[in-house]
């Protein structure tokens, strides 16, 4: 008995020993670095020059940029609504900003293998887009950060416009070419998530055609 | 008599090895009624099933829920081709408990895509309780209990082993796994033995594509020791379960739009190629266990088991993240747990006897720092407490079984979450949560065995078990990431109490052999989540919200199994379970029950030249469609029914003076393209084709 007294007693401490030693940490919290905070896409004209099978794009000194901004939601200020021209070309360019609001962009360029943009919304016919991205050799790569949007046709009134940013799942890029740039099956065709998913009201209207 | 059958294999168990027992059994060969090798770990008033080593070696190299599968009552909740839990007659993770060596298992089972940390190699038998024993086994038993048992350790001088090799062609799956153990002739009593497992899988194959980033490896070992002496017995006991394992990239997904849009599709639309490499989304689990065990034995038949385990949970979860944070882990959870177990039993002359136990559980939580990422489930303390009695009458033909128990349980938590502060329109903030919860229950049961004559067995369970909510069902807050889903707890969530009554009829004949469970189980605060009709706006798109609720709920079931002996060689085996389960306050179904089904084989034994112990086996599995569903609570409807075909062979050939064990067994024969309604992933891919696997085992 005494030998069990002596074996139970060690036991005891041992666990004694180990359970109050350990209690849980304090917790501290962590700072979701992999929210995207807010986001701006820049419409920019500039002129579209024909080169046989493609084209050049060339900048307008004058040219004003509009700005859409989106809050963390990715929702833009309340009435937002944007006019572009029928027949002109803007240079639509993407900033997104990261939980402590610094530039972000960049890194969807250096991760062009996992990351696409599509351009969604408008009606057939009325809206062209081109990728104009380049990555770190210069070379011309898909991404949709920088591209060129050409408005074909005026539209009689506004529709939402969508910029969805994929993080694509590994794999997939492979199977999706400039042409899909519109593709309204991106969700089931190209698997992944969204990095961004953007929308404002967007209006193509004719030349001179007035503000309302 | 019986008394003395019962003393006997106690006896066995307590003063030698398995190897002893073994041939006792030998001697006895008592068809089918056997009294056992080595008593079970498991009252004979409870309704239980256990799979011997024979039965195991069929299914080595399976994971633990795949290898009891064939258990009538269970199935298998899977999440893809990597991760399989177990369930008992309709409930599985914190509503079953699983003993891994006498020590319950405690990991972060909560989560539906958390398969259990156990090598089922380490196995000598596996045992499944399908009653709610919580008076003996403690909190979460509610749909039964699995208890891994590891051979006895050998006690005399001498060193025996065993080699499994095991190669399955889907996955291209390689699995080593060896056991050692010995004794030492300077020190009779004394017995160690060691085990490892090595595990390797790569990408699984439907019947018609790959299922990209389905890899998966496994590191696995165990030291045992052990001394006894004549009114003695002590064990210390250490395992290491690691794995690493992919997760289907095609699952990942992210707002509703991509799951609609995926689900409409049904299957992946890349093409993934064979490789063993896994890559985000992927887990990372080490689960250390050590365990103290001493058993005295005194005067008068009395005896004190003092039982004392430590385990270590380290689960690591990648995702696809931005930037270069893939190499970051997204969960970052250590569970450390120290459980103490007291037993003491008093047996009298009639072979009644009463125990008395005392049950201690602490258990810490940690998130690790640095995951950059929303915390899902808060850092926690929680302590167990609890006192039970149990007392079993036996008269020849009856046993009878009750039992009580009182459990305390303190949580304490604490973490930070990112709220809406309640409004979904407001800016999200940092916010502090947690404190302090109690839980008091108390629970009971009832058992009885009636041997009615020499064929017929009745057996009845009744048992209340309950379970304290889990950490993400009170705090959980954040994105599930890669589930596409938000989900929200509820601090104010009570206790889970499961009243089941379980019967089973055993008939054992000359021809024919059967069992029949029939059960009914009423569970009060029944746990779950349902989708909110509020969704998540965010930046990338907007997410589902999933809330933790509670209802009552009830569960009807039957399982019927039996052979038919055809002649000494030739055998057919049938197995059927049927379940019902709803939810009583809201008058729904409840999601993830499995659906009807049946699984039958013929079993042929013969000899051929030098082959021992030759068998061939052709099975078939018919799973119906489950019609029993809420179509606003899924994402889409069950898959339809389908029928799978299985052949298998095995013979042990003589090396020397051993055998070596040779089977070959083919799964899904016709490699049929299916789906299961009770795989998490049937929305995104269809389950595992064909797959040839063979096994060679070398005893020594």
């Amino acid at each position: 008995m005494n030998k069990l007294r002596n074996y139970s007693l060690a036991i005891l401490v041992a666990l004694i020993a180990l359970t109050f030693n350990a209690c849980k940490k304090d917790p501290k919290p962590e700072v979701p670095e992999e929210e995207i905070g807010k986001a701006e896409l820049t419409f920019l004209e500039v002129e579209r020059e024909e080169h046989g099978d493609h084209y050049h794009y060339n900048p307008i000194a004058e040219a004003k940029p509009a700005i859409i901004t989106f809050d963390s939601k990715g929702l833009p200020p309340v009435g937002t609504h944007l006019h572009l021209t029928e027949g002109k070309t803007y240079k639509l360019t993407l900033k997104s900003f990261d939980f402590a609001n610094r530039e972000m962009q960049q890194e969807f360029l250096e991760k062009h293998d996992i990351h696409q943009a599509f351009i969604l919304g408008a009606p057939d016919g009325i809206l062209t887009y081109v990728y104009a991205d380049r990555d770190k050799e210069n070379k011309k790569i898909s991404v949709g950060v920088t591209g060129y949007l050409t408005v074909d046709e005026h539209t009689e009134t506004g529709f939402t416009f969508r910029y969805v940013l994929r993080h694509l799942n590994p794999g997939v890029k492979a199977s999706i070419t400039a042409a899909n740039w519109n593709d309204i099956n991106f969700a089931s065709k190209f698997a992944g998530a969204n990095d961004l998913d953007l929308k404002f009201e967007l209006h193509p209207v004719h030349e001179g055609e007035h503000e309302h | 008599m019986l008394r003395r059958l019962l003393l006997i294999p106690g006896f066995i168990f307590l003063f030698s090895g398995y190897t002893q027992a073994q041939v006792l059994i030998d001697s006895i060969k008592l068809k089918e009624v056997s009294i056992v090798d080595k008593p079970k770990p498991v009252s004979r008033t409870s309704i239980s099933v256990t799979l011997s080593e024979k039965q195991l070696q069929q299914t080595k190299g399976s994971g633990l829920a795949e290898t009891i599968k064939e258990v009538p009552g269970v199935s298998i909740l899977k999440t893809g081709s990597t991760i399989s839990k177990p369930v008992i007659e309709g409930l599985h993770g914190n509503r079953i408990l699983i003993l891994n060596n006498g020590i319950r298992l405690e990991a972060q089972q909560w989560g539906l895509e958390h398969a259990p940390e156990i090598d089922p190699f380490l196995a000598s038998r596996i045992h499944v309780i399908k009653g709610a024993e919580s008076v003996r086994y403690g909190a979460e038993a509610i749909g039964g209990v699995i208890i891994v048992e590891p051979p006895s350790l050998p006690s005399s001088a001498g060193i025996s082993g065993g080699l499994n090799l095991i190669g399955a062609s889907n996955g291209r799956s390689g699995t080593t796994s060896g056991m050692l153990s010995g004794g030492l002739k300077s020190l009779p009593g004394f017995g160690w033995r060691l085990q490892g497992t090595l595990k390797k899988s790569g990408n699984v194959r439907s019947a018609e594509y790959y299922l990209g980033n389905t890899g998966v490896q496994e590191l696995n070992y165990s030291a045992a020791a052990g001394y006894h002496t004549a009114k003695a017995l002590y064990e210390v006991y250490y395992s290491r379960f690691g794995t690493e394992l992919g997760i289907l990239y095609s699952a990942h997904v992210g707002t509703r739009e991509d799951i609609d849009a995926r689900i409409a599709i049904g299957r992946p639309l890349e093409n993934y190629e064979f490789t063993y490499n896994i890559s985000a989304p992927r887990q990372k689990v080490v689960h250390d266990l050590f365990k103290a065990k001493a058993h005295y034995d005194f005067i008068d038949r009395q005896s004190l088991d003092i039982t004392y385990g430590f385990q270590k949970n380290q689960r690591k979860e990648y995702d696809f993240r931005r930037g270069d944070r893939e190499a970051l882990p997204i969960t970052d959870l250590i569970l450390n747990t120290h459980t103490l177990d007291l037993v003491f039993e008093k047996q009298n002359l009639k072979g009644a006897k009463r125990l008395y136990g005392l049950n201690g559980i602490f258990q810490v939580n940690n998130n690790i720092p640095g995951t950059l990422a929303n915390t899902f489930i808060p850092n926690y303390d929680s302590f167990t407490g609890g006192i039970f009695l149990i007392q079993h009458w036996l008269k020849n033909d009856f046993e009878f079984e009750a039992g009580l128990r009182y459990d305390f349980k303190l949580f304490d938590a604490a973490g930070y979450r990112y709220a809406n502060n309640g409004d979904e329109s407001s800016e999200i903030t940092e916010q502090y949560y947690g404190g302090q919860s109690r839980f008091h229950n108390v629970t009971g049961s009832f058992g009885m065995l009636l041997k009615i004559n020499r064929y017929w067995q009745l057996g009845s369970n009744l048992g209340l078990a309950w379970r304290a909510p889990t950490a993400n069902e009170l705090f959980s807050n954040g994105l599930h990431h890669g589930a596409g889903l938000y989900e929200i707890g509820d601090p104010n969530i009570k206790t889970e109490q499961g009243y089941k009554w379980i019967n089973t009829l055993k008939y054992y004949g000359e021809k024919i052999d059967f069992t029949l469970d029939a059960y009914a189980q009423y569970i009060n605060n029944y746990i779950y989540s349902e989708p909110d009709k509020i969704f998540r706006q965010t930046v990338s798109g907007t997410y589902p919200i999933f809330r933790y609720k509670q209802t009552n709920a009830s569960f009807f079931g039957t399982n019927l199994s039996g052979t038919y002996h055809f002649s000494e060689l030739l055998s057919y085996k049938f197995n059927a379970a049927l379940i019902r389960a709803r939810d009583l306050d809201n008058r729904k179904y409840l999601p993830y029950i499995s659906s009807d089904r049946v699984d039958q084989h013929i079993h042929l034994d013969f000899q051929f030249k030098n082959l021992n112990n030759a068998w061939i086996q052709a099975g078939h599995s018919f799973v119906r469609r489950q019609t029993r569903y809420e179509p606003e609570s899924d994402y889409a409807a069950p898959p339809g029914a389908y029928h799978l075909f299985q052949l298998s062979g095995g013979t042990t050939i003589k090396v020397g003076e051993q055998e070596l064990g040779l089977n070959l067994s083919v799964d899904n024969l016709f490699n049929t393209l299916y789906k299961e309604y009770m795989n998490r992933y049937r929305y995104y891919t269809h389950d595992m084709g064909r797959n040839i696997t063979i096994r060679l085992n070398y005893n020594f």
